[in-house]
């Protein structure tokens, strides 16, 4: 896995826990991206069963097939990470310049935090 | 060559033919090894992932008050051409369920009878003196289920060429609402794949 680049989306803040830091913009806080990926859109809201939500929108820059794994993890105020199958690795491979929509539910009403993986394979 | 020559010669010839690959342990939470044209762990893990997702999200389990639901799992049947333990998924999607809060089932209920007899059979000790009556379960303690989940997995088969094959699996559920008998939420989830038509159950 030489080959393996790391686009760490970071932790986004739902309810600002105490151990969180990052850049002023909520959006895109922490990122280290060195993928041929664009982040278009990260979007958070709350739905019907009162759980939170995020989508995350990237684009591909490659010019051929792209295949990356992604996951979401999600934590507690106080930072606990939730053990769930919902954050398990996910393959995907994209078309040249195709996109990549990523969405989770927190799998706890206590879930307000959340960090988004992606990584090239 | 003397006979203990030959027969020490045996031994280790037996001895390597018999090993085969080295056994490896799969670390399940980084697989990143190629599919197989059945089910395995990580379609039943896709599928119940993927289901309670939908579920928490419709809101369906959500009490208005923050309670729990009472959940009774029925009947949830392999429509595959494989040898299929449904629980694969429903037990996947029971812990996921009650770890969200949002859900608790009930093992005195379910299509297949009480899930767990011993409900029942502790029951049986009322008026056996030689147990602590206070500690024997008394009448009306069971809680009777609100929902009821039920499904189906579903397997198509079809032949792409002489050489390859697409196989489709249907992840189907429904949740039932015990007392109206409406389905508050139902969803399903496809995993398709396709390779060699040598390598496919029928």
């Amino acid at each position: 896995m030489n080959m393996v680049r790391l686009l760490l989306l970071g932790v986004f803040l739902l309810a600002t826990p105490s151990w969180a830091s990052g850049e002023d913009d909520p959006q895109f806080k922490n990122i280290r991206n060195t993928s041929k990926l664009d982040l278009i859109e990260v979007r958070t809201w709350v739905d019907r069963g009162g759980m939170e939500n995020v989508l995350v929108e990237a684009e591909s820059r490659s010019r051929f097939d792209k295949k990356v794994r992604y996951r979401v993890s999600w934590y507690s105020a106080n930072g606990e990470p939730f053990k769930t199958i919902m954050s398990r690795w996910q393959n995907r491979t994209l078309p040249p310049k195709g996109s990549l929509e990523i969405s989770s539910v927190a799998p706890h009403a206590r879930a307000v935090a959340y960090k988004v993986e992606i990584e090239d394979l | 060559m003397s006979l203990r020559k030959l027969a020490i010669f045996s031994s280790v010839l037996l001895l390597v033919a018999c090993g085969g690959t080295t056994p490896v342990r799969v670390d399940t939470g980084n697989d990143t090894a190629g599919t197989v044209m059945g089910l395995d762990y990580r379609d039943f893990e896709d599928a119940a992932a993927n289901m309670v997702a939908s579920m928490l999200s419709s809101g369906a389990v959500s009490k208005p008050d923050g309670g729990r639901y009472v959940l009774a799992i029925s009947r949830v049947t392999n429509d595959t051409m494989q040898r299929l333990d449904t629980d694969q998924l429903v037990k996947k999607m029971r812990v996921e369920l009650l770890r969200s809060g949002k859900v608790v089932v009930t093992t005195a209920v379910s299509g297949n009878g009480a899930e767990d007899a011993m409900s029942y059979q502790a029951r049986e000790l009322r008026g056996n003196d030689e147990f602590d009556q206070d500690r024997v379960a008394g009448k009306g303690q069971m809680v009777a289920p609100d929902y009821s989940l039920s499904g189906k997995i579903i397997q198509r088969n079809n032949r792409i060429d002489s050489r390859n094959t697409q196989v489709d699996y249907y992840f189907q559920m429904t949740l039932t609402d015990i007392d109206t008998g409406l389905a508050y939420w139902e969803d399903e989830v496809p995993i398709i794949k396709r390779g060699s038509s040598k390598t496919v159950t029928w």
